[in-house]
């Protein structure tokens, strides 16, 4: 091993605490990976084990009680504003568990809006929102609002958004909760292909062993620990989904708490 | 179970009504204020003041209907949305009747509240206006407290009609609303009040077509007593209102699917924020621009109209003058008796005619000019008026006015600085012109203020100053007491004086036929009369009543119109602080969050006020020449500088208070 090696991103020994100093919930205990550049990794777990807080401290939307965020060997947790919001703006893109878009745009400008950020020509940003909607499905709906279109047609708006940047780091919470399963594949054909082409690295959430059968890598989180990791290697997809399978039924889905 | 959930809401939405509460306490300030100025002691003493309760009266009768309407919308605003809270309500099984008894109970709550604390600040509010009107009179002022019940109950009353017209429509709205349109509300997006760019343009053009008709009908007056006006008003506000329903949807059809606009620099949240809201925003810009125009141009014509009096006030320049009929007489008793009380430097002069009329017509053809009616009462006035050199050097004298040399063989003249060249025009073509046998100086017109702009002073207008031998043997018109004191006499110094002197109080407003057929305002036989500045301002008091008034609705309508606005922009703070939160995760940059809110808030501020600013110019300036020539004698200054000067002062007193509605909204959405 050289002296060079870095990953992209390591977490190291992070801790999540909510409320007040009488009675907190630690929602993250004790949290340590690394993820190379490049990987895709799937978080799983029970609701509620905080799979969303660590996507948030990830994605700096929150900060951490303790503990350190490495990117780039850069420590996230201690940078200046500016400095966040040009990483969020420049490197990230986040899906949101519950979508985030905003009221007053349509579903085609909740697209553009982040390539309006970076200043992109406005034809080239009018290309690149079609182009992806086309991908995903939603061109009827882009001229529509997010309280005239129906939930699955919200998240995949959501999912575009936040990819159509082309971002080095792709975080996902649940893109697929309100999908039906053609749909869940075509978006997730469609993070693959951002994992080959530009190299993403993706992280995402999700309680649907078909989609976490995508990832390369697999966390387990159960209350705020990392419970356990399973890597699919040269596995087949279907061999790699039965294994998943069975880990969520030893981590207690079914077990008596 | 109503009353209690009425009262916590009552309590626990006091932080959002806030500004609702603070508009409907300074309505009632204004209110209060207003009331107990028409029925102070002070100001019914006025001499014939009978006219500013009516004026009020009618003013307030309008308003609380205006604002009746305005204060509904803006509960209708704060209440929709709450839409989400009265859904739950009924999910829970009250009755949108019901609902709508809470609702009315909540107002009415904070309205009693508001009503309440609106009355120590009525109190001061009309001490303040109180002292105002008395200095404009030059009568003293003195600080008393005291409620005055006689308008605590008009004022109540007109508070409560307000209220209640205000409250009308909003339970008209709960009871009609459905459920889901409750649940959703906050999440919809508002489409623009016209559709289709066809119908926005002919909007578009019908306004433009009102706004015609408007100015046409202010200034050409075709139809006379003031209805013109009236109408003329209307279609001005008509083109306000249209301009804002019309231009905003136009746009935003126009830019709506322009992407290489809307993806530019930046544009799409503003853009968008303002789409979202094009409903209610139009209708307030429009409603706010027509306020505005309204409150501009009231504060600017009762500015202009105060300017035109203090400029007449200050053309009067002794503080009294005691005038004889037909003789030269002597004024010492008189001036001992008030050296008593005043010191007093005067001097006695009569004022002669020899029955031409050559600078008459002069003044006659520049009146004309100015557009007003030929108007010569007087019998006195009905000849070019003289005064001899050694008294006319005397005056100067008494006014330390800088010496001049007359030469005894030459007349000169003496007039309000609008005549000067008409009368020199006059000189220089004439080279006969004489008096007596005596010709005129071809630099000797002076304008200094002289005590001209009224009848029976030096000459109405002009007064011609000739060798002392020429007045041998004319006829004298009155003669003249002219004196001047170390502090000014006000009015009632001046009546005091009459009372002590038996000096008859000098009625320009009334006179007695003479067996020329011209009246005289020398009434009664065997007296003196006394005059003098603030007996004369005393004369223009229509008009203060008049500016009175228009400073009572200007300052009604700004608080309205801005508190409005705030009440949109602070209502929409929520749902804006979320799309902000997005915005941040997005990676917007602080900076340019803070930008963007700020621009869309000046705009919002500012944009409604441009073409209200422009209209009311153009309105100032007719009403104010309206009133100049039905109102005043000969103008004595440049008009349209007197004009942009009090409207530019209007502005700026308009820009304060908005300003500071501004400063707080801008303040409280930073937070
Ligand atoms: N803002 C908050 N304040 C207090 N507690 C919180 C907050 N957000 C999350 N929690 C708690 O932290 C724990 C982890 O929450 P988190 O949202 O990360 O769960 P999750 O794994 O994403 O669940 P799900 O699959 O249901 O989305 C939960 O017990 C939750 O109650
Ligand atoms: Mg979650």
């Amino acid at each position: 091993m050289t002296a060079a090696y870095q990953p992209l991103l390591t977490v190291e020994h992070i801790e999540k605490y909510y409320g007040s100093p009488g009675a907190v919930t630690k929602a993250l205990r004790d949290i340590s990976f690394d993820v190379e550049e490049g990987e895709f990794i799937s978080i799983m777990g029970a609701s509620g084990s905080g799979k969303t807080t660590l996507l948030n401290l990830i994605s700096t939307v929150d900060t951490v009680s303790a503990g350190h965020i490495l990117l780039n060997g850069r420590d996230i947790t201690a940078i200046s504003d500016d400095e966040i919001a040009a990483f969020r703006r420049d490197s990230l893109g986040f899906v949101f568990q519950e979508f985030n878009l905003l009221d007053t745009l349509t579903l085609e400008e909740n697209i553009a809006l982040p390539l309006t950020l970076q200043e992109l020509p406005p034809r080239e940003t009018d290309r690149r929102v079609r182009d992806i909607a086309a991908r995903l499905t939603i061109c009827e709906a882009l001229k529509k609002f997010p309280s005239q279109v129906s939930g699955g047609q919200k998240q995949r708006c959501a999912f575009a958004r936040a990819v159509v940047c082309r971002p080095k780091l792709i975080l996902a919470d649940e893109p697929t909760g309100s999908l039906d399963s053609g749909s869940s594949r075509i978006l997730l054909e469609l993070m693959s292909d951002y994992h080959r082409d530009p190299g993403a690295t993706i992280l995402m959430v999700t309680h649907d062993a078909f989609c976490a059968s995508y990832a390369q890598r697999i966390l387990f989180l159960k209350d705020g620990r990392i419970f356990n990791e399973i890597i699919k290697g040269e596995k087949t997809r279907s061999t790699f989904y039965h294994e998943i399978l069975d880990v969520l039924s030893l981590l207690g889905g079914d077990a008596p708490c | 179970m109503l009353r209690m959930l009425s009262r916590q809401n009552a309590r626990r939405q006091f932080r959002e009504y806030l500004l609702f509460y603070v508009t409907l306490t300074c309505l009632s300030a204004a209110m209060y204020a207003f009331f107990s100025l028409m029925f102070s002691e002070p100001v019914t003493s006025l001499p014939d003041m009978e006219i500013l309760p009516w004026m009020i009266a009618a003013a307030t009768g309008f308003l609380i209907f205006l604002i009746g309407w305005i204060v509904g919308y803006m509960i209708r605003y704060m209440l929709k949305r709450r839409s989400r809270e009265f859904a739950l309500y009924m999910l829970s099984g009250i009755t949108s009747r019901g609902l709508g008894a809470l609702v009315s109970l909540e107002n009415l709550r904070i309205g009693l509240i508001a009503f309440l604390s609106g009355i120590l600040p009525g109190l001061l509010f009309a001490q303040l206006l109180e002292a105002v009107l008395l200095h404009m009179f030059g009568l003293p002022y003195a600080l008393h407290f005291g409620l005055s019940p006689a308008a605590l109950f008009p004022a109540f009353l007109s508070f409560a009609l307000m209220l209640l017209y205000a409250g009308r429509k909003n339970r008209r709205w709960i009871r009609r609303a459905t459920l889901r349109e409750m649940l959703d509300y906050d999440r919809q997006n508002e489409t623009s009040p016209v559709v289709g760019s066809a119908a926005s343009v002919a909007v578009f053009f019908l306004s433009l077509l009102a706004c015609a008709a408007g100015f046409l009908l202010l200034t050409n007056r075709p139809f006379g007593q003031g209805y013109d006006i009236l109408l003329g008003t209307v279609c001005l506000i008509l083109f306000v209102t249209g301009f804002f329903l019309s231009v905003p949807a136009f746009l935003v059809r126009r830019f709506e699917n322009r992407t290489d606009w809307k993806y530019a620099k930046h544009r799409l949240i503003a853009f968008r924020g303002f789409t979202a809201k094009i409903h209610s925003t139009s209708i307030v810009m429009g409603m706010l621009s027509a306020l505005f125009l309204l409150s501009v141009t009231f504060a600017g014509i009762g500015i202009t109209v105060n300017l035109m009096v203090t400029e007449q006030f200050n053309a009067g320049v002794f503080d009294l003058m005691i005038l004889h009929e037909g003789e030269l007489s002597d004024f010492s008793r008189y001036e001992n008796l008030i050296r008593r009380d005043y010191p007093l430097t005067g001097y006695s002069y009569g004022i002669y005619t020899d029955g031409r009329t050559d600078f008459l017509s002069v003044y006659d053809q520049v009146v004309l000019k100015t557009g007003r009616a030929l108007r010569r009462p007087w019998v006195e006035s009905a000849w070019d008026p003289c005064i001899r050199q050694s008294d006319y050097q005397k005056l100067r004298a008494l006014l330390h006015y800088e010496p001049v040399t007359l030469s005894p063989s030459l007349c000169y003249v003496h007039c309000l600085p609008a005549l000067k060249k008409d009368v020199e025009a006059l000189i220089r073509q004439d080279a006969n012109l004489h008096y007596g046998e005596f010709s005129f100086a071809k630099e000797g017109v002076f304008t200094e203020p002289f005590s001209q702009m009224n009848d029976y002073g030096n000459g109405a207008g002009y007064l011609l100053i000739i060798p002392d031998e020429a007045a041998a043997g004319l006829r004298v018109l009155y003669s003249v007491y002219a004196g001047v004191t170390d502090a000014p006499l006000q009015t009632d110094a001046l009546s005091q004086i009459a009372s002590d002197c038996g000096l008859t109080p000098l009625d320009r407003s009334t006179g007695t036929a003479t067996p020329t057929g011209a009246p005289t305002a020398f009434t009664v036989k065997n007296t003196d009369y006394l005059s003098g500045r603030w007996m004369d301002k005393a004369e223009l008091h229509y008009l203060y009543s008049i500016v009175i008034c228009l400073f009572y609705l200007a300052v009604l309508l700004e608080i309205i119109g801005a508190a409005v606005l705030s009440t949109q922009v602070l209502s929409d703070r929520q749902a804006k602080k979320q799309q902000e939160r997005i915005l941040r995760q997005l990676g917007m940059s602080e900076g340019l969050i803070r930008r963007q809110r700020n621009r869309q808030l000046s705009f919002l501020f500012l944009f409604p006020l441009l073409p209200a600013a422009a209209a009311s110019f153009c309105y100032v300036y007719v009403c104010a020449m309206q009133i100049r020539r039905s109102f005043l004698a000969l103008p004595a200054a440049p008009d349209l500088l007197m004009v942009l000067c009090a409207y530019v002062t209007a502005l700026a007193l308009f820009s304060l208070l908005y300003a500071l509605y501004y400063a707080a909204v801008r303040i409280s959405s930073g937070r």
